[in-house]
């Protein structure tokens, strides 16, 4: 994962729960560039940058679902503990909501 | 030193604008004077006129600013006066005082120049520009980065200037990355031209009763387009040595977006889109983008001179 200040990442502070559902902002644009997954929110014109397993994580979100059925998906193709996954992935999604390139539910 | 008495001077006077001719009632010194064919009609007209306080149908309204579509931008400048824009072809400006606000003459040369690109719909940067080995060099910054310094440093070093301050880049033809040719006229303050070794002596005065003044860095090079090959934002003040660092991805976009003149207007104007396209076509034209630190003494501005001809020469 890159880019961006790396939130707490105890599940305690977060706003993301195992139901909280997660979507693509609908105002993000993005585009593939030297092998890495570019997006900027229109609306806050920051830009973000996702490695080949963040890429992956914006692939699974092309519908949105709870963040227990992502992890449960990711667990299954990754080899990693889930708690372990769940605490990365948690991660990775709330700076991603700060951009406004995904939202929360 | 011509006077900049000339505000007031009733008739029209006729720039080039990269290539377009721009007609303006206003004295624009920063800005070449046209040298194409007498009788070309203008491409742009700049006139003083009436100018509403707000727009009629905004879909922006900033503190300074709105705009509807892309095609109507207003400026409401308190102590200065109001400006619209439409169409990329049009600048009618209301100023608040006769003789003109003396702060007028950079305003339209500068943000208002650039919103008449983006309505055009191509891409403003605030840089300027270096040709080195014929390929275009942008050196992107906000004010008082050091732009202009750092290209007359190279200019005096035999590279040619083709923009100041503001260059616009035209990818209209697929795969091509070029920027059209604008001033080649730098605007340097006292401090920096003292620092460089050049005498103020003969020199035009860009700002009234202020050291600040025009030098030519053109070193004669054609008006051509040329194709664009690296953006590079600078960060000044930044502790010695100077480095430049090659920026991918992510980091290399942020650094673009940066540089557009300027964000803001561009995203109200419905430019945000475009902009973000032009990222990936400006990569896969070969167009690299880096990252200069420049330390604050003249040591520091000549490692950083240095370092970039290194890179892009070779």
């Amino acid at each position: 994962m890159q880019e961006g200040s790396t939130p707490d990442s105890a599940d305690a502070t977060s706003r993301i729960a195992d139901s909280t559902i997660i979507s693509r902002s609908p105002s993000v644009l993005t585009a593939e560039v030297d092998g890495e997954v570019v997006m900027m929110s229109i609306e806050q014109g920051q830009y973000f940058g996702l490695d080949d397993i963040g890429s992956d994580i914006w692939k699974r979100l092309d519908s949105p679902c709870a963040f227990a059925d992502l992890i449960d998906r990711l667990a299954a193709d990754y080899d990693a503990d889930r708690a372990s996954i769940a605490a990365d992935v948690r991660a990775l999604l709330e700076s991603m909501a700060a951009r406004d390139v995904v939202r929360l539910a | 030193m011509q006077a900049l008495a000339g505000w007031e001077r009733s008739g029209t006077h006729a720039y080039r604008l990269c290539g377009l001719k721009l007609d303006s009632q206003f004295a624009l010194p920063a800005l070449p004077e046209w040298d194409g064919p007498a009788d070309a009609a203008a491409d742009v007209d700049c006139r003083r006129g009436e100018v509403p306080s707000r727009l009629s149908r905004p879909d922006y309204i900033g503190p300074v600013f709105q705009t509807s579509g892309t095609g109507e931008y207003l400026l409401v400048l308190p102590g200065t006066g109001r400006i619209l824009v439409r169409n990329g072809n049009e600048i009618t400006v209301e100023p608040e005082a006769a003789p003109a606000p003396s702060n007028l003459s950079a305003i339209l040369a500068g943000p208002i120049q650039a919103v008449l690109w983006h309505q055009r719909e191509l891409l403003p940067l605030h840089a300027s520009i270096v040709v080195i080995n014929g390929r275009a060099v942008a050196l992107c910054g906000d004010a008082a980065a050091g732009k202009s310094t750092l290209a007359a440093m190279l200019a005096g070093q035999g590279h040619g200037v083709i923009a100041d301050d503001i260059c616009v880049v035209d990818m209209r033809n697929d795969g091509e990355v070029s920027v059209t040719p604008g001033c080649t006229r730098l605007q340097l303050w006292r401090d920096a031209l003292t620092e460089l070794g050049v005498a103020t002596d003969g020199l035009e005065r860009a700002l009234e009763h202020k050291q600040r003044y025009f030098l030519d860095c053109g070193n004669r090079l054609p008006l051509q387009p040329y194709k664009l090959a690296a953006v590079v934002r600078l960060v000044r003040n930044a502790l010695p040595p100077a480095r430049l660092e090659r920026l991918r991805g992510a980091e290399a976009a942020q650094a673009m977006y940066e540089c557009v003149h300027t964000q803001r207007p561009a995203r109200a104007l419905g430019r945000a889109q475009p902009i973000f396209a032009a990222f990936p076509l400006m990569t896969s034209a070969g167009v690299g983008f880096w990252r200069l630190m420049v330390p604050r003494d003249l040591a520091g501005l000549r490692q950083a001179a240095a370092q970039l001809l290194a890179t892009m020469e070779d």
